[in-house]
């Protein structure tokens, strides 16, 4: 608790602005919501032929995920706040579109009859009869599409959006339950706190209807100005980075130093990046040197010149009580040792990303073409369950440790792949509830060890001395065991996209900062 | 004042609620349509103030066709009572009445004034009742409530279906009682939908019969009873018929001296004075032997005089007596004529 209270007071300046972002995000789509959706609502009330229509098209809108809707949106309208407003937008129109739609078919009919047999116009009877008896249950309708929204614009942050939803899921990556606190708590106060104020609109809301109309406008004619404006300023060179690559020793900070990079910075989802600068929403990514799209969207790795980046030596890890009690699977696993170059896995990875293949039968034909047996898959309650991070190489090196185990031992292995970051996964090994999974040199000596500045410095970008170092430390440390590297590196890189690197004869990083500097003298 | 011209009304769905209906509705009567329930009585209502269209014929208001006016501009000439009321939840017992005066742009005061005369007009007194809500009042409450908000901008026609059929009996009864009386005063041209032939009978002037949405016959109430044009109407009245003649026929219509002359007085009287118990001759006879049986005193009689002498005096038993003579006499009039 004080934690978190000292971890507010020193980024108060930070989570304001996010607040801010967040409050942005969430009011603007709300208000294009409730500009759009009752309307709509009201159409659905008018003509019964389009009521069914409409209120499954918003419904379904409904049922997609959120993460997918704003993986739809990236290639349509790219990263910040327009995709996100947008999806946002769409979450909202449900419960809008559906209470205008039953608010207003829920007043009497004798009423709306004696409205009409009285010589009222359908305007009149919409105005003064039917919108002000459905206004409560509209106004539910909109409450609900707050709290929703307050919800989710904290994924908004994955797209660069901003929002309380950076500090979340940075704390998410790092497993740092303060840092998730501080994203979390803002949010959950933030939907009470609007729920409030939207009862209190509620009660008075006839004497408010006019200027919150006018209100409607002119933040209607802001966000059109605003979005405009976004899709038109693109010509500034913007990197994306992922959020645990912010937090990181060997992440963002330390590598503008290194370089003296200065450029704006997107926030966003690791697996939504490539396609950002595919789409050239960004023009620099931060990303994993072995990942499938650099193949498929014909990006280029920029070299780290000044060897920032420690060496990410691929290497299964177990605990040493484990390593000792099953040394029949130890050997199993170490059957693939050395046996997968990095550009091997490049294209392992691209197999699955970019054409499409399942993990699984990437696995077996790679462990087929290696003439390892692969033919018995056993279904029962999983001995070994094996883990790793969302990355498309960890999904393919659990299946091949799966079928190795199952078919050079006679245990039963399930998978638990996709766990969002490196401290959820190691927690994971520590505490038992997985027994494997595939870990890199440079993050276990930054992310789980860290050691003195002097330490890393002295190990230098040695491969070997990393690994040995960090095998020793794991297990004087953790009771970890490192077994032997599988032979790729998947390093932290720089990618831009080929055409354009080669267009501005950027091959390095320090290119790409002197590209930047002479950019700014301009 | 309302002509119906060979008026059908076919539902897109292919029903035939309305079939060539003709007939002509004169100012300042109380005008029933009655029929059992679906016969199409509050289609042919509705196509009055236009809230149906009809598919083929014409209606004629004032003279002018319907179809040429405004629809909004016709119906805030005509007043509407239906069933189910349907007060404005949201508005004031006031601002409900102040509803058509205020679409017609009548200045503030001015439907103060008026709506404050049309509660106490119908029972409410505007003190208690103006800033209530509807939900706030009983059922009669409301229907007199929505009589108010039909007669707000004076118009010279009122629909009206079945407007006291959601009543308990009770409140009915006096409700009824009430705008009866408050018809003779208000001088409009009343249409009253009701299945409630009781209904039709105490408040209507002449009644129009409808069956499967064909008119079967229009005419007075005792035209209908005892002039049944087919067997449908006669068979329409025949469960209640006894109670039915009762109420169609009147004190004048069974007395000796015919063209109304002298007076008629309770015996023994009531109150002190003998003048002052007078009863109109136009009495239906069972109101009138309803009342004898609620009198406290014995053999109550009903005299007449003409010029200070008594002409006639009926019991209970003489009244019977006439009322079966005229009887009598009404069907050799239907035989000969
Ligand atoms: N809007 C409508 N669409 C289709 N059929 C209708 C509609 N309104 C009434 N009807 C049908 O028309 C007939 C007459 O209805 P209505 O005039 O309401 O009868 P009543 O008032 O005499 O009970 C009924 O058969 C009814 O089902
Ligand atoms: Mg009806």
């Amino acid at each position: 608790m004080v934690d978190l209270w000292q971890f507010i007071v020193s980024n108060q300046a930070e989570i304001l602005d996010q607040t801010i972002e967040h409050i942005g995000l969430t009011f603007v789509s709300l208000l294009i919501a409730m500009a759009i959706g009752v309307p709509l609502g009201l159409l659905a009330t008018r003509l019964e032929k389009v009521s069914g229509p409409v209120l499954g098209a918003v419904g379904v809108i409904q049922t997609i995920p959120s993460i997918a809707l704003l993986g739809f949106m990236l290639p349509l309208l790219g990263i910040g706040a327009l995709p996100a407003i947008v999806a946002l937008f769409l979450y909202a129109l449900l419960p809008i579109v559906r209470n205008t739609y039953s608010g207003i078919n829920e007043v009497e009919t004798s009423v709306t009859e004696s409205a009409r047999g009285m010589g009222m116009t359908g305007g009149q009877i919409l105005r003064k009869v039917e919108l002000p008896l459905a206004t409560p249950v509209i106004f539910a309708g909109i409450r609900a599409a707050t709290v929703i929204n307050v919800g989710v614009a904290t994924l908004c942050a994955l797209i660069g959006a901003g929002g309380l939803g950076e500090f979340i899921f940075r704390g998410i990556a790092l497993n740092n339950s303060i840092m998730i606190l501080a994203g979390a708590l803002p949010a959950a106060l933030l939907a009470l706190g609007f729920d409030f104020v939207l009862g209190l609109l509620e009660r008075n809301v006839s004497k408010f209807l006019k200027p919150l109309s006018y209100g409607l406008a002119v933040v209607l004619v802001f966000v059109s100005l605003y979005s405009v404006s976004t899709v038109f300023s693109q010509d500034q060179f913007r990197i994306g980075v992922p959020p645990e690559f912010l937090e990181r020793a060997d992440g963002y900070k330390g590598l503008t130093q290194q370089y003296d990079l200065d450029m704006p910075v997107v926030e966003m989802n690791a697996s939504l990046m490539y396609q950002a600068l595919d789409n050239k929403r960004v023009d620099v990514i931060v990303g994993y040197s072995t990942d499938g799209r650099i193949e498929a969207f014909d990006l280029k790795v920029l070299k780290d010149d000044k060897n920032y980046f420690p060496p990410y030596e691929c290497a299964p890890i177990v605990k040493e009580d484990f390593a000792e009690n099953y040394p029949d699977v130890i050997a199993a696993i170490n059957k693939l040792a050395g046996k997968i170059s990095t550009q091997q896995m490049t294209q392992l990875n691209s197999a699955v990303d970019h054409k499409g293949q399942e993990e699984r039968a990437v696995a077996k034909e790679y462990l087929q073409v290696l003439d390892f047996r692969t033919e018995i898959n056993r279904q029962g309650d999983p001995d070994i369950l094996i883990g790793g991070k969302l990355q498309t190489e960890q999904f393919i090196l659990a299946h091949m440790y799966r079928m190795l185990i199952e078919n050079y031992t006679s245990l039963d292995v399930g998978l638990r792949s996709g766990l969002a970051g490196t401290q959820i996964v190691f927690n994971a090994l520590t505490n038992n509830e997985i027994q494997l999974y595939p870990e890199y040199t440079g993050t276990g000596l930054h992310v789980l060890l860290p050691p003195s500045k002097q330490v890393t410095d002295s190990l230098g970008n040695d491969r070997d001395a990393v690994y040995n170092y960090v095998a020793e430390q794991s297990l004087q440390q953790f009771n970890i065991r490192w077994l032997q590297p599988l032979g790729f590196e998947n390093t932290y890189a720089l990618i831009m996209r080929r055409e354009q690197a080669e267009q501005l004869g950027i091959e390095t990083i320090s290119d790409l900062a002197d590209y930047l500097s002479a950019d700014e003298i301009e | 004042m309302i002509q119906f011209q060979t008026v059908t009304k076919i539902f897109k769905d292919g029903t035939t609620a309305v079939d060539e209906l003709s007939f002509h509705i004169r100012e300042g009567e109380t005008f029933g349509l009655i029929g059992t329930s679906g016969c199409g009585k509050t289609t042919t209502l509705k196509m009055i103030n236009r809230l149906v269209e009809p598919t083929s014929g014409t209606i004629q208001i004032n003279g002018s066709e319907s179809t040429s006016q405004d629809p909004e501009e016709l119906r805030r000439q005509i007043g509407y009572v239906i069933q189910d009321v349907g007060l404005f939840p949201h508005y004031s017992v006031q601002q409900n009445i102040a509803t058509v005066p205020k679409l017609l742009h009548w200045d503030e005061r001015r439907i103060a004034s008026r709506s404050e005369e049309l509660l106490q007009m119908v029972g409410l007194d505007p003190e208690t009742y103006s800033e209530r809500k509807p939900q706030s009042l009983s059922g009669g409450q409301q229907q007199r409530v929505g009589l108010a908000r039909a007669l707000a901008a004076n118009p010279p026609i009122i629909l009206m279906d079945e407007p006291f059929g959601a009543l308990d009996p009770i409140t009915k009864r006096q409700i009824r009682a009430e705008v009866s009386s408050l018809f003779k005063h208000i001088n409009k041209t009343i249409v009253l939908v009701t299945h409630d032939v009781f209904e039709s009978f105490e408040l209507c002037d002449r009644l129009c019969l409808l069956d499967d949405g064909k008119m079967q016959q229009i005419g007075t109430p005792q035209e209908l009873l005892f002039e049944p044009a087919n067997n449908f109407v006669d068979s329409f009245f025949a469960s209640n018929r006894f109670q039915l003649e009762l109420l169609s026929v009147t004190l004048s219509d069974i007395l000796e001296q015919k063209n109304g002359e002298g007076e008629l007085y309770w015996s023994p009287p009531l109150k002190e004075e003998q003048e002052d118990d007078e009863v109109k001759p136009n009495r239906t006879l069972y109101h009138i032997l309803e009342e004898m049986e609620q009198r406290p005193q014995e053999n109550l009689a009903i005299i007449h005089r003409v010029e200070k002498r008594v002409i006639d005096s009926l019991g209970f038993s003489d009244l019977l007596d006439r009322f079966q003579q005229y009887k009598r006499k009404r069907k050799r009039r239907e035989q000969d004529g």
